[in-house]
């Protein structure tokens, strides 16, 4: 198929991890609460994952997935390198509560930025959370992102916790 | 290591439609207080929206053309700053170069680009009645203009980072072409 070998436009990382920097600091500003600004962030990545999807879709002709680990498994090895130029891990998936951990190793959206510790509930990258939840409700199914650890609030790795809420429409299996 | 240039784009629009949202509407309705700081002129309305985005741009465009510039020599002459504006910056940010570059030699430069990337994707119901379907009229012309506030602060910053302090002001009327004017503030 021509249409999966076409090549996205790429650009720099640095001038997006900067945009994203500096909404991060506006959001910081508007809103004194650090819970309210997750939040905002999560609701900013939920519009751009309802479109992201289509890109996605168009760029990989990728077919259903058969079952939630091959959804894992899209969202890791797939998306995440479309996007933003690096594969993230899975781990500690769970079969039966169809549930697993995101591990992101090469962040571009953490390089050059430091949490003072006042802001610490802050989950700097929560957007992504925002962006899979998104994307995976255009595909009916209903997933809840949660980040768990952030390298950025002294944890070792960061990881994005993901669960399916309900059992996908059938098709979607 | 780079991104895609879509996750940008979005990332743009969501910021732009943050920020106007959170100008234009109180921020938290329960709050009383926050309702007395609340603007109701839309013209205020919307300096403050331009005010916002276009510094966001400016903080972002200074650290960009600073990092960009790190290993070459120093420009000599403003000519070779707007050149590396056009060229190298321009690319980079927009993923081509500009259309064309007018000046008066006396501190004002054109810059015009006939597809710009954060117009690109821009694109309003089309109402049957007119045929050039990307004429804007007024109302849509202050939509677009939203969308530019932030690149005006790129080059702004850009600029400023490299030794010109201008101003920049933008001009649209047929998506996705649009006319930046930067004018040097020395010469005047």
């Amino acid at each position: 198929m021509s249409r999966s070998q076409k090549k996205i436009d790429k650009i720099n990382f640095e001038i997006f991890t900067l945009t994203y920097g500096e909404i991060v600091t506006t959001l910081l500003k508007d809103y004194e609460d650090v819970e309210e600004v997750n939040n905002q962030l999560d609701k900013m990545g939920y519009s751009m994952g309802i479109r992201m999807v289509d890109e996605f879709l168009a760029f990989t002709g990728l077919n259903k997935c058969s079952d939630f680990r091959d959804t894992a498994d899209a969202i890791a090895n797939k998306a995440f390198p479309l996007f933003l130029g690096f594969p993230a891990g899975i781990q500690n998936f769970d079969e039966k509560k169809k549930e697993f951990s995101l591990v992101l190793d090469q962040n571009p959206l953490i390089e050059f930025v430091e949490l003072p510790p006042k802001y610490k509930g802050l989950f700097y990258c929560n957007i992504l959370c925002g962006i899979i939840r998104g994307s995976l409700e255009m595909l009916q199914i209903d997933v809840e992102a949660k980040y768990k650890k952030c390298v950025l609030r002294g944890d070792e790795r960061s990881e994005i916790f993901i669960s399916l809420k309900q059992d996908p429409k059938k098709g979607d299996k | 290591m780079s991104v895609s240039e879509s996750i940008w784009s979005l990332l743009l629009n969501e910021f732009v439609n943050y920020v106007v949202s959170s100008v234009s509407e109180p921020s938290e309705p329960t709050k009383e207080e926050n309702n007395e700081d609340f603007i109701n002129d839309p013209e205020d309305q919307k300096k403050i929206t331009k005010a916002k985005l276009s510094n966001a741009g400016y903080q972002i465009g200074q650290k960009l053309a600073d990092r960009y510039t790190k290993d070459r020599s120093r420009f000599r002459e403003q000519v070779d700053i707007i050149r590396f504006l056009c060229k190298d910056f321009w690319t980079l940010l927009f993923g081509k170069n500009v259309d064309n570059l007018k000046t008066n030699h006396r501190g004002m430069w054109i810059i015009r680009d006939e597809n710009f990337r954060p117009l690109r994707n821009l694109s309003f119901p089309f109402d049957g009645k007119n045929l050039k379907k990307f004429d804007l009229n007024e109302n849509q012309i202050q939509i677009v203009q939203r969308f530019l506030y932030f690149p005006c602060g790129l080059i702004r910053g850009a600029l400023s980072a490299l030794g010109i302090d201008a101003d920049v002001d933008v001009h649209c009327s047929l998506i996705p072409a649009c006319e930046f004017t930067v004018i040097s503030k020395e010469s005047n």
